[in-house]
């Protein structure tokens, strides 16, 4: 193993705690820095991933990062900017299941990973089992929240997680793909960002429980 | 003695706690006499239980007695061996130091009606040894039948509490599906061997699903019976409602039965699968670690213990998952650690569960409550029982050098041998052990909790301030219990028989010589351990003594004032537990809190912590099955006529089919 | 001819104290104050031990005897550590489960001796010791199992050896550290947890325990508590200790690393906050977390 791969794996089990890190967030402002906080992790690790760095590679990487870690969470923070009510989902005491839930999708990613058919090339790498932990932390994060941000980051954790298991194709896939990808991501977040903000204006809260007023 | 012997012995033993329930309608209902005697036959019947049990497991003695008798499910067929000898010690013992207790706790001259109570608890005793003592489908279910009713009438039926009478039914309900689990179990067995003998041989014959079939039903049955989650719902009110010398006969002795007919039938049932040692790991660490939990969230001191047993209920469980485990995968250490601990486990909580019934007991005597947050401050006014109290919450919560402790960590070793060992294993042993590890945990802060709010600080109530010390007669079997707790707390001796155990369980099998070096430590450390705590107990308080030992109010911080009621009750000592596991605990507040009006009126707020299986899983399964069959009800209700036209129906698909 | 493992055990009892003493050395360092000497605790051991004691009138005879109890417990821990090159003086297979169940033992004495006084404070506190410890002692075996898993052996003196042992569990082993650091400050009431030299009683959880305890009992008390500090110090850093052999001598390495990580427990409470009592649970969650991920690593 060399330093570069070795420092792909640290970057990626970092992802992995950041993933448990944001559920366990229970204000807004902290899940965006945790999510934030991986997206640039992971966009980092194709420029350390390929054998021989090519322009194009190390283009998606700064634009991953520039996305991901700046622009989205900054627009986001925008959109929360001016909220009339407090952007702190219900605090609870207890133990946070989210976290454990997270927890044991990510140890049953780890556990089942290694089972799947990869190429030899991947076998035995974090990059597998990260993907289908941060999907599944994604997943949860999008079920366990009920305001409309935590909506959002949990949408972008699962788009980290589709990045993590695009990384394994890196090699292969057209970077014009990629950054198509980049784009949806960004106009998705941009829309979210607008409604967001349009839905605070209107209800003066973010729960997401409030829009069944729509309904009819 | 030979084995014949020691089963004759055996049996007459049985014969003689029997004899006991109709010893006590020798004299009118108010003299003791007959209580008197039928305590001597059960203890004579106990003592020589005791004695060919011990025999019996020390030599690895092992044989069958037929009664002859053509039923038309089987011959009655007897037998034992050192499994049966070691389940049978606590089902002499437990009956014997409960019969002890009950003399003074349920004294006739004070309970007149407990003649009944007394007959029911001498054929629960002697229907229990029955089970244990079965070799066939029909001794073990007319046993397991009588085992059942007669359980029912010691839980519930001297009682007109509708609590209580709503606990007995619950408990009836699971009674009954464990009797049709059981039922179906022999029949499946019969239809694939053509017998129902309870030998290996009988059951080689039976193929791989239907093994697995027969051991889900008798996970099922025999789960309900010792309690694990989440067929644990009958237990905590049928326990918690009992006399408390009943309780203990419930708790120590009958929860092991269901614990017996898992070791039984996973020893016989053929090429046994890693899943079914996965899953009796899975309930046993559930049944664990929810055990401990919920018994924080309770306030009434017999339902806490009734939680408790359900905990180590599901820690033998775990060990027999383990050995299970172990004999599926070819791990002979596997197996010898988990039956040796699953047994141990069983003794130990045969000794420490009984104690703190009975403890419980003298304290309701003393107080006439059991609510742990109106108790308190007993230790000086029932020195005694506290003490005895306090080895018994120390056996429960695992503390060395008490017996709780060895066999738990017997099995914490079986599972370090399985995750050092083997380089594969499935995930279920780690899990079990972190389960174990929380488990543990939550068990401290529950024997805490139970020994600070009857005990420790000030009396809460006036109740419990003029409360006086138990008689001797109910010292005496809480005396034994505890230094049985303390004795078997070095288990260097049992080696030999534990080891006869799990060689009978699973044949083949060399136990002595791990089983030895394993417990060897366990005699010196615990004997060092005493002496440690003794020398600097005793060298501190003397040198207190010589310092000089002056007297005054507790300080806490200068405020003297709120008395005795400000004190840390039981629910405030788990309060902040039960919020951290809210969301499995399901706690409620009932009533309203004082100040929300202007002017405050007397106002009454309780914490309603109900059985969530009970709450949210069965009763609104009972609820909706009652809904869709209340439609067959038309059925039985119906007239002659549709009897008569369902009848040729029936007579015709048979004939044309 | 080389010093029996008890005298190891004996060298470790007289310098428990030095421990805190470290500690307080490297805060008043940080606080620019002059602060108490290294030896502070010796000296309030020695004042305290002579002094006669006050006990509450409702107390009974579990507050006399719990803090000689507890300390007993402490001190069979302490017997069961391995400290020198060789296994400590009564190592036997499944001797790390025995040394939390005697953790366990101590901390079932002082509660129990909190909770005789009958004074809200002690009962305060103790609810709050069994519910950190509720999360904290599954930490601590869980990280023991993955630290038996890595070595293959099932013994303290051979599972802390573990990094030495096993190639390749690097990673695992870095987790089980960090979780045994963060049981070590839970079961030691350090900061993030409880502060140990708070003035609020209305926060506190260890001292709030020992609020009634005077002359000899609060001597027994300490002593204890610093002698727990001490060997929770001396495993994680006999856990860390590169290679079988130190140039310097097992011993004098094992004393630099108990320094280390009085130092490294001083820092942390120079820099950070006393934590609200209702997120401790969750830094405690994260060292299970920690320690569940460690002996999965391990299982691999």
């Amino acid at each position: 193993m060399n330093a570069a791969s070795g420092a792909v794996e640290l970057l990626v089990a970092a992802a992995m705690a950041l993933n448990l890190a944001a559920l366990g967030r229970l204000r807004a402002r902290d899940g965006i820095r945790s999510v934030a906080q991986q997206g640039a992790l992971l966009g980092c690790v194709p420029a350390l991933l390929a054998a021989h760095p090519r322009a194009s590679l190390l283009l998606l990487a700064s634009g991953t990062v520039l996305v991901k870690g700046y622009l989205v969470p900054r627009m986001l923070r925008g959109a929360l900017r001016g909220a009339a009510s407090p952007d702190e989902e219900r605090p609870r005491s207890g133990v946070p299941y989210g976290v454990l839930l997270g927890a044991a999708a990510t140890a049953a990613a780890l556990r089942f990973a290694p089972r799947l058919p990869v190429l030899a090339a991947q076998r035995g790498s974090l990059i597998l089992p990260a993907s289908f932990a941060t999907i599944a932390s994604g997943f949860l994060l999008m079920g366990t929240r009920s305001k409309a941000i935590g909506q959002v980051l949990g949408y972008l954790v699962l788009e980290n997680g589709v990045f993590l298991f695009g990384l394994l194709l890196a090699e292969s896939t057209p970077l014009i793909v990629e950054m198509g990808v980049l784009l949806d991501l960004f106009a998705a977040a941009f829309v979210a960002g607008i409604v967001i903000h349009r839905i605070q204006a209107t209800f003066a809260s973010l729960d997401t429980r409030r829009l069944n007023l729509l309904k009819d | 003695m030979t084995s014949a012997g020691d089963l004759a012995g055996a049996l007459l033993a049985l014969g003689l706690q029997a004899l006991a329930g109709a010893a006590v309608w020798l004299d009118r209902r108010r003299a003791g006499g007959a209580q008197r005697l039928a305590c001597a036959l059960t203890l004579s019947g106990a003592v020589l239980g005791l004695f060919c049990s011990i025999d019996g497991l020390i030599r690895g003695l092992s044989g069958t007695l037929t009664l002859s008798g053509r039923l038309p499910i089987g011959a009655l067929r007897l037998g034992a061996d050192p499994l049966s000898w070691a389940f049978l010690l606590p089902i002499f013992a437990v009956p014997g130091l409960s019969a002890v207790f009950g003399l003074g706790y349920h004294a006739r001259a004070d309970h007149p009606r407990g003649r009944i109570l007394d007959s029911w608890m001498a054929a629960l005793a002697a229907s229990m040894g029955l089970v244990v003592l079965s070799r066939g489908a029909a001794p073990f279910l007319l046993a397991w039948e009588a085992m059942e009713v007669s359980g029912y009438f010691v839980a519930a039926g001297e009682h007109g509490d509708p609590g209580i009478r709503r606990a007995g039914w619950v408990y009836l309900v699971a009674a009954h599906l464990s009797s049709l689990c059981l039922a179906a179990l022999f029949a499946l067995l019969l239809a694939h061997t053509g017998t129902t003998a309870l030998s290996r041989t009988a059951f080689s014959a039976l193929p791989a699903t239907a093994a697995a079939a027969a051991f889900l039903l008798a996970l099922a049955g025999f789960g309900l019976k010792a309690g694990l989650f989440p067929l644990h719902f009958w237990l905590p009110g049928a326990h918690a409602g009992a006399p408390s010398h009943a309780s203990a006969v419930l708790s120590g002795a009958m929860l092991n039965v269901g614990l017996y007919g898992i070791l039984r039938l996973t020893a016989l049932l053929p090429a046994p699968q890693p899943w079914w040692g996965q899953c009796l790991l899975a309930l046993g660490a559930a049944s664990a670690a929810g055990g401990a939990l919920f018994g924080l969230a309770q306030s009434d001191l017999k339902r806490s213990l009734a939680y408790s047993s359900m905990e180590h209920m599901g820690v033998a469980a775990m060990a027999a998952g383990l050995a299970l485990l172990g004999a599926a995968t070819g791990h002979p250490g596997w197996v010898a650690l988990g039956v040796a601990a699953a047994v141990l486990h069983c003794w130990n909580h045969s000794l420490f569960k009984p104690l703190m019934f009975f403890g419980a007991g003298a304290v309701q005597r003393a107080t006439g409550t059991r609510s742990l947050d109106r108790l308190g401050g007993l230790a000086g006014r029932m020195p005694a029982t506290a003490l005895a109290m306090a080895v018994g919450a120390g056996a429960a919560a695992a503390l060395p050098p008490l017996n709780g402790f060895v066999g738990e960590w017997l099995l914490y070793l079986g599972g370090t041998r399985a995750l050092t060992g083997s380089p594969t294993m499935p995930l279920a042993v780690p899990l079990a052990l972190a389960a174990l590890a929380f488990t543990g945990a939550l068990a401290l802060a529950g024997a805490v909790r139970i020994q600070a709010a009857v005990f420790l600080g000030r009396a809460r109530t006036q109740d419990a301030g003029r409360a006086t010390e138990a008689p001797a007669g109910l010292l005496l079997p809480m005396a034994l219990a505890a230094g049985g707790c303390v004795a078997l707390g070095s288990a260097a001796p049992l080696a030999g028989p534990l080891a006869r155990v799990a060689e009978t369980w699973r044949p083949g099998l060399v136990a002595e010589p791990l089983l030895g070096t394993a417990l060897a430590w366990t005699s010196p450390a615990a004997a060092a351990l005493v002496l440690l705590g003794t020398a600097l107990a005793l060298g501190s308080s003397a040198w207190l003594r010589r310092r000089g030992l002056r007297r005054g109010d507790t300080w806490a911080c200068g405020y003297a004032g709120g008395g005795a009621r400000a004190q840390t009750t039981a629910t405030a000592l788990s309060r902040s537990l039960v919020e951290l596991f809210g969301g499995v605990l399901r706690v409620r507040m009932e009533g309203e809190p004082p100040g929300r009006r202007l002017w405050p009126g007397p106002s009454r707020i309780e914490s309603v912590a109900p059985d969530i299986v009970l709450e949210h899983g069965m009763a609104p399964l009972w609820r909706r099955l009652n809904r869709i069959l209340g439609h067959l009800r038309s059925f039985q209700r119906s007239r002659v006529q549709a009897y008569l036209a369902a009848a040729a129906l029936t007579l015709a698909v048979l004939l044309l089919a | 001819m080389a010093p029996l493992p008890i005298a190891d055990t004996a060298a470790l009892l007289v310098a428990a104290p030095l421990t805190p003493g470290l500690i307080n050395r490297v805060k008043a360092f940080f606080a620019g104050r002059r602060g108490p000497g290294a030896f502070q605790l010796y000296h309030d051991l020695a004042k305290l031990w002579r002094k006669d004691a006050v006990v509450g009138s409702t107390t009974t005879w579990v507050f006399q005897l719990g803090p000689a109890l507890g300390l007993a417990a402490t001190l069979a821990a302490a017997l069961l550590l391995p400290l020198g090159p060789r296994p400590g003086p009564a190592g036997f297979a499944g001797d790390f489960v025995a040394f939390a169940a005697l953790i366990a033992v101590g901390r079932f004495f002082t509660t129990l001796t909190a909770l005789d006084t009958g004074s809200a404070f002690g009962g305060m506190g103790a609810a709050r010791e069994l519910t950190l410890s509720s999360l904290a002692e599954p930490a601590l075996l869980l990280s023991l199992l993955a630290l038996a898993r890595i070595s293959g052996s099932p013994r303290l003196g051979g599972l802390l050896e573990a990094g030495t042992r096993a190639a390749g569990g690097g990673a695992a082993l870095a987790l089980a550290a960090g979780a045994l650091f963060v049981v070590l400050l839970a079961e030691n009431c350090r900061l993030p947890v409880d502060d140990p030299q708070t003035h609020l009683e209305l926060t506190m959880v260890h001292e709030a325990m020992l609020l009634d305890h005077g002359g000899p009992l609060l001597a027994l008390a300490l002593y204890a508590s610093a002698l727990r500090l001490t060997l929770f110090a001396a495993l994680l850093a006999r856990m860390l200790l590169p290679g079988p052999c130190p140039p310097a001598g097992p011993r004098v390495a094992l004393a630099a690393g108990v320094a280390g990580v009085a130092l490294a427990v001083g820092v942390l409470e120079s820099a950070l906050a006393r934590w609200s009592l209702r997120r401790v649970p969750v830094l405690l969650l994260w060292a299970c977390l920690l320690a569940g991920f460690s002996l999965l690593l391990a299982l691999a």
